[in-house]
């Protein structure tokens, strides 16, 4: 894991735009945001997350899901309150919020490049696209002590 | 000091909303989780400013921005965004809000903005 000026090896254009939205969301950890690499993946994650589509030039499903129990302890973080569990309401709406930040800055980054895109409300559960899915890529990151997953994918 | 109604679908971003606001000494008068409940508190309480989230469920925030405006001419109403809702902001802006705030929330930004848009008389 680097720190927040670190740029992802293997970053494509989503990942380094990516990387940048991250760092705004600094603030809201107290310094305790790292990164690691963009790598090529299969599939979205399972598990309890939260998905959100961005529309544009490109349609881009982004999603923010736990590799190892992480994700409870970063939402809670995030939100400056202990949720009993990642399932419980209130844990799920920080998870949204915080994909929605993430999303946010990203979206303004990529307005910097004139291109525009519109964010929908972040949706809970598995992520299953309907259309077919391009690429799809997985950024590495610890809010805390675990790791978590920020993936995106671009559709056809 | 100055009285704010928050508007907003997620409770997370009320709470750091309403955070930021209160460590600077402003009044949270409510917090309503979509339009309706926001239209219905704004006439209630009759806040100095809302903080009105764009989308949300039952009424979004165009839709409720406009019946305040409506109701009270003098309303000051600022748009809570995600960055990348450009053509919704025009369109706030249009309708009578004041400013816009976009996710994720800069402080010292959020209490810039309320400050210009109360001394806006």
């Amino acid at each position: 894991m680097g720190t927040m000026t670190f740029m992802p090896k293997g970053a494509d254009e989503y990942g380094v735009i990516a990387s940048k939205a991250f760092e705004k969301l600094e603030p809201y950890f107290g310094g305790g945001l790292s990164m690691g690499e963009v790598k090529e993946v299969d599939s979205f994650p399972s598990g309890p997350g939260a998905n959100q589509l961005i529309k544009g030039s490109k349609t881009i499903i982004c999603s923010i899901h736990e590799g190892s129990g992480a994700l409870l302890e970063a939402v809670s973080t995030f939100a400056g309150e202990h949720f009993p569990e990642i399932t419980d309401g209130d844990a799920l709406d920080a998870a949204g919020e915080l994909l929605n930040f993430i999303s946010g800055a990203y979206a303004e980054e990529m307005s910097r490049n004139g291109q525009l895109y519109e964010l929908y409300p972040p949706e809970y559960g598995k992520m299953e696209p309907k259309a077919g899915v391009e690429s799809i890529r997985r950024l590495e990151f610890k809010a805390g002590s675990g790791l978590m997953y920020f993936v995106f994918g671009v559709l056809k | 000091m100055a009285s704010i109604l928050i508007v907003d679908d997620s409770k997370t971003s009320r709470k750091l909303l309403r955070e930021v606001l209160e460590e600077n000494g402003f009044t949270i008068a409510g917090e309503a989780a979509d339009g309706e409940e926001g239209f219905k508190m704004y006439k209630e309480l009759k806040p100095d400013v809302v903080t009105m989230d764009i989308t949300m469920p039952r009424m979004d925030g165009i839709e409720c921005l406009s019946l305040i405006r409506h109701a009270d001419e003098n309303a000051k109403v600022i748009m809570i965004t995600a960055a990348g809702q450009r053509e919704k902001m025009v369109e706030a802006l249009k309708r009578g809000a004041e400013d816009f705030l976009t996710k994720p929330f800069d402080a010292n930004r959020v209490i810039e903005t309320v400050k210009e848009v109360l001394d806006n008389e």
